[in-house]
């Protein structure tokens, strides 16, 4: 919301404070402001100026060289425009003049001939839109009068961010702001708004409301004749159009000008339009059609509040008129509206109309019932100034439906309270300053030795001051937040509790990056339907969706999203990690993941299950065992191939996945290298105890080992033959079996392979004698072949 | 036999300049102080010499005895070190050849949070975390958002079919925080969380923010302001300027938004901080004594502060990062920068 400082002057008298200090001060204790300018700074330099000679410029058609007399000295400047001629008055910028859009007027060579100034058009001094040629004034108009003395002097604007004053319906308008600046300042008022009642001149009619929704809580109606509908003076489109509100016509400019003074909203019909003495509020009829001013046919919905007449639907609530009752040139009677209509509906309707509008966003704020009866009063004042001879001719019709809105009661607070929550000493902050804010901003104050009772003035009550703690906030803001002493909080020593699940985390999320190379990624929580044809599951559409957005699932697996990467990354990169912790949905639960998805080298089943046993290393959990799926634990059956997939658990059962993606789900993503991937339920994982360490001696006496090489069946798990050859040799002086190598093709014969095992043993209290060792060697050679398997060299 | 000695001793100097190779050393040695070598012979020949004759030629020898071994010493370091100057002079590694470093990276949102998470439990600061799928009474009504406020509109908030929704800020983990705690505490939780927007280059409907909590008898405005000019100095690594100004969020009362000074230009102005010399970088305030009883606190007892942040935008101004879009778009190009 913009905020002319020329306008604030009105109400306090704020000449001998610097336009940018202002603002600052705004920005520090009442709300953010966003930006500020001048504007019409150029008026000073901008003269009138009379045309005495145009000649055609010796080096162009278009181009005319006009010789201009300014009061005082005579220039030649080259002008584009095809009106300008001999005898007109003009607006001329001189050498030095700043236009708006901090365009400096310069000496310029234009096709070899100098131009000293410009002759301005409308656009060029910011007064309109028009472009088309040089601004001619009426030839009464004497050269050499400063542009101020026309249209207006020089204003500072200043930009509001409104988001700042949402929950501020009092600072909507120019008086609201004026109350901050005299607070901040503390300045009397120089012209204080009140109601004091509006005369009717003499009574044509009387006018009945009728208040039957809800949405409406507060109505009133009067009317108004003799008036006539013409242009606004200087005055009035200067001060709306240096906030940027165009100057329609006398009657749309009061109306928007009261709006922009107290904040309150003001609609006017003309009274041929409306039928009867009979204005009800109520709901829409479902459905029912009807034509916005601005032209719009607007299908409502019995949601919607309207202000109707006997027949017909005159205006939308707190948003928009009709075109069917607007001001029109020849209007000659108005009824005026003056209301407050419930926030939320006016908000909710709309944003269904998409139909945002000046009255709209001030509605939404909660104004309150008083500011009704000032806007009333203001706008006739206001247009009895632009129309002398236009008269009041009803009474003011009141509907009332306001009665359980806005905090009625008063607050009781503590200066000491006040000055606890701020932190500020009693030295810095007297009682008689905290009452002294309180009243400049018009609060009711009863002090009892710092014992307050405040009463809150209306337009804070409708929404934003019901409690001490607010009350604490008015003193702060305005004895400045950066005023206060910064103290360091006293607390004890006990040390914060530890969140053991966030370091194991970190923990992962460091050695996955250090040790396997991998990359971190995030990827959004939405899966869309394209997602679920890939990998099937049976899943809720679990967002509400707005609109038709594409992504009304929640991800059930982290692997589609991961799968996607992949496949956007294989266009720059060949061998790849990459890892997320993040959620998986469903209606009833979430659960935190980690997945991690590999490509290109090192990527196989083992280099998984390495990744999955280091993980378990990091953390010390207790061992994990490793079986193939067997369910659809983690989709592991849909992501992963049967054949090269594990489910791993520990001392509970299932922990998480692992293997190669399957290829038909690779295929549906559009990658044709092999993918492994792990998905980790971290629930499951962070919930398992902690193995203890325990310290083993070394070996006093050196190992001793020897070599086994067995003939298998492919598929045969190695798990199973290290168990044989562990049970055939001496269990207490066995140390470990280890695979050394394996081998398929010639001279292996087909459907077989050769494993290669060595087993380490140790006596503990002795070097083992090669006896023992060949005896423990023959002992796992027959066990091997007993179990049907054959030994290298067999036949 | 004195004149035999001397000629023995040219014949071993001259020998030894002859040597170039180590094994040759022990040859040397053997041929000279070995059991058939010439000293060796000469000293078997000292049994025909009178006792005094010996004593003296004796004495000589062992000179010479001494005089070879250590020439032979010298020698053999000499040849050492000429022999791994050559092997040296061989040996050349080009040392521009392109080296990847054998590190993964952590995603840049994750380095921003994990030093924050660091900066707070130095602080002693609790480090706390919540669900995404949040319920209505954690995200909106038990911290003081009214039924019918605009941010409970499916326009800004992800509802989900369960009646739950997708936690619209981390201001959930004050409640469930003060559900189990009881004062005097200070939390933090950093975490993600969701807005129903379009995407553009600094609107995402994904972002982290981190929220935190402070609460015992006495905290005030003061309290604040100290806690989080340390908190955005150390964040810097240096002291910097920060401002509250007062803002409004139905949670705290009185409500602050705080700036610090753009770090880019130093105050002067920049696209950064839209000319104004100031980044807008926290919501903060004091606890709104309707949230405090929704946690089981006593207002009139307990006083807190409470402020939460973006943490996107740390990451991009720490790394000069121009798009939010990236930080979701899993691109290795982009991860490894980091």
């Amino acid at each position: 919301m913009k905020i002319s400082l020329d306008w604030l002057n009105d109400y306090v008298d704020i000449e001998d404070i610097k336009a940018e200090e202002l603002a600052d001060r705004l920005t520090m204790k009442s709300a953010e402001v966003e930006e500020a300018h001048w504007v019409g700074a150029h008026f000073e330099q901008v003269v009138t100026a009379r045309v005495d000679k145009v000649v055609p410029h010796p080096d162009s058609e278009r181009l005319k060289l006009a010789t201009v007399f300014d009061g005082k000295t005579t220039q030649t400047v080259v002008c584009g425009a095809p009106n300008v001629a001999e005898g007109q008055i003009v607006l001329f910028a001189p050498l030095g003049t700043i236009l708006p859009g901090n365009f400096e007027i310069k000496v310029a060579k234009i096709r070899g001939v100098e131009s000293c100034g410009m002759i301005c058009a409308q656009d060029e001094l910011g007064l309109g839109d028009d472009h088309d040629g040089i601004m001619v004034l009426n030839d009464d108009v004497e050269p050499g009068k400063k542009a101020l003395e026309l249209f207006g002097g020089k204003d500072f604007i200043i930009e509001i961010e409104n988001k700042t004053i949402n929950h501020r319906p009092d600072l909507w308008g120019h008086f609201g702001i004026a109350r901050e600046v005299r607070t901040i300042f503390e300045k009397p008022w120089k012209k204080e708004l009140k109601y004091t009642g509006i005369d009717v001149d003499s009574e044509t009619e009387k006018f009945e409301i009728e208040i039957t929704t809800e949405k409406c809580l507060h109505y009133l109606a009067l009317k108004m004749e003799n008036i006539k509908v013409g242009p606004s003076p200087k005055w009035l489109s200067t001060r709306l159009n240096n906030i940027g509100i165009r100057s329609i016509n006398n009657i749309v400019d009061a109306a928007n000008y009261i709006m922009l003074e107290t904040g309150h909203p003001m609609h006017t019909f003309d009274r041929r339009d409306v039928a009867g003495n009979k204005i009800v509020i109520r709901n829409a009829d479902e459905n029912e059609v009807f034509v916005t001013l601005d032209e719009m046919e607007r299908v409502l919905k019995s949601d919607d509040a309207v202000i109707a007449d006997e027949n017909r639907v005159l205006a939308i609530a707190g948003v928009m008129g009709g075109l069917n009752s607007e001001v029109k040139d020849d209007t000659k009677e108005i009824v005026i509206e003056s209301a407050l209509f419930a926030p939320t509906s006016v908000r909710r309707t709309a944003n269904r109309l998409d139909l945002r509008t000046d009255a709209s966003s001030r509605f939404e704020k909660a104004l309150w019932v008083e500011n009704c009866y000032l806007a009333m009063q203001r706008f006739v004042e206001l247009v009895k100034e632009l129309v002398p001879q236009a008269v009041v001719t009803s009474k003011l019709a009141v509907g009332d439906n306001s009665e359980n809105y806005g905090f009625k009661g008063k607050i009781e607070i503590t200066t000491d309270r006040i000055r606890s929550l701020l932190g500020i000493p009693e030295e810095s902050l007297r009682d008689d300053k905290i009452v002294s804010v309180l009243e400049f901003l018009d609060f009711g104050i009863d002090n009892k030795n710092g014992i307050l009772s405040v009463e809150v003035p209306d337009h804070r009550r409708s929404k934003d001051v019901s409690i001490g703690e607010d009350i604490t906030e008015e003193i702060g803001r305005i004895y400045g937040y950066n005023n206060i002493e910064p103290v360091t909080p006293l607390f004890g020593m006990e040390r914060a509790p530890v969140n053991v699940e966030l370091e194991k985390t970190n923990q992962l999320r460091r050695m996955l990056a250090e040790t396997f190379k991998a990359h971190e990624v995030m990827n959004y929580c939405f899966t869309g339907s394209g997602d679920l044809e890939k990998i099937p599951y049976d899943v809720e559409k679990l967002v509400e969706t707005v609109d038709d957005r594409e992504v009304p699932y929640l991800r059930y697996t982290m692997a589609s999203l991961l799968l996607k990467d992949v496949h956007e990354n294989l266009k720059n990169f060949r061998d790849f990690k990459l890892f997320e912790f993040g959620k998986v949905f469903s209606t009833e639960s979430e659960r935190a993941r980690l997945a991690i998805i590999s490509t290109g080298e090192g990527s196989d089943i083992l280099e998984m299950k390495r990744i999955v046993e280091t993980i378990a290393r990091d953390l010390r959990i207790p061992d994990l065992r490793y079986e193939r799926p067997s369910d659809d634990f983690l989709l592991g059956k849909v992501l992963l191939h049967p054949g090269r997939s594990a489910i791993f658990s520990s001392v509970k059962p299932k922990i998480g996945i692992f293997g190669e993606i399957h290829p038909s789900i690779l295929k549906k993503f559009d990658i044709n290298v092999p993918v492994s991937y792990i998905e980790i339920d971290l629930e499951e994982l962070y919930g398992l105890p902690q193995k203890n360490v325990k310290f083993t001696p070394l070996f006093k006496f050196p190992s001793t080992d020897f070599d086994v090489t067995a003939i298998v069946p492919e598929k045969t798990e190695v798990a199973k033959l290290i168990g044989i050859l562990k049970k055939a040799v001496d269990r207490k002086q066995f140390v470990e079996c280890k695979v050394v190598g394996h081998f398929s093709g010639s001279p292996i014969p087909e459907g077989y392979m050769s494993i290669s095992f060595r087993i380490v043993m140790n006596a503990k209290d002795r070097t083992l004698t090669g006896d023992e060792i060949k005896t423990n060697h023959e002992k796992t050679i027959n066990a091997v072949r007993k179990a049907g398997f054959k030994i290298s060299g067999d036949k | 036999m004195k004149e035999k000695l001397e000629l023995i001793k040219k014949d071993f100097a001259d020998a030894l300049n002859n040597v170039k190779l180590k094994e040759e050393l022990e040859e040397l040695r053997v041929s000279f102080l070995g059991k058939k070598g010439k000293i060796t012979q000469v000293m078997k020949g000292m049994r025909d010499l009178a006792p005094e004759m010996r004593k003296e030629v004796g004495q000589v020898i062992n000179l010479i005895k001494d005089q070879i071994n250590k020439n032979i010493r010298d020698k053999s370091i000499e040849l050492e070190k000429k022999a791994v100057e050559k092997k040296i002079s061989n040996e050349w590694s080009d040392i521009t050849w392109p080296v990847e470093s054998a590190k993964g990276t952590i995603h840049p949102v994750s380095i921003i949070r994990m030093e924050l998470e660091k900066l707070f439990i130095s602080m002693g600061f609790e480090i706390l975390d919540g669900p995404e799928m949040e319920d209505e009474y954690h995200n909106f009504t038990a911290l003081n958002i009214p039924e019918d406020h605009p941010a409970r509109d499916t326009q800004d908030t992800f509802w989900l079919k369960n009646g739950k929704l997708l936690r619209t800020h981390t201001s959930p983990i004050e409640i469930r925080g003060m559900e189990k705690r009881k004062p005097p505490f200070k939390f933090v939780a950093p975490g993600k969380t969701f807005r129903n927007e379009s995407l553009d280059t600094s609107h995402e409907h994904t972002f982290h923010q981190i929220e935190g909590m402070v609460v015992d008898r006495g905290i005030s405005v003061a309290n604040l302001i100290f806690t989080l000019k340390s908190i955005v100095s150390s964040i810097f690594g240096k002291e910097v300027e920060i401002r509250l100004r007062p803002s409004f969020f139905p949670f705290v009362e009185p409500g602050f938004e705080l700036d610090f000074r753009c770090q880019i230009c130093g105050g002067k102005g920049c696209s950064v901080c839209k000319r104004t010399g100031w980044v807008e970088y926290l919501g903060c305030g004091m606890t709104h004594p309707n949230v405090l009883r929704e946690g089981g606190i006593d207002p009139d007892e307990f006083q807190g502060f409470a402020f939460g942040g973006g943490i996107e935008r740390l990451v991009m101004m720490k790394y000069g990062i121009d798009d939010i879009r990236h930080f979701h778009g899993g691109d290795i190009r982009f991860l490894k920068q980091f």
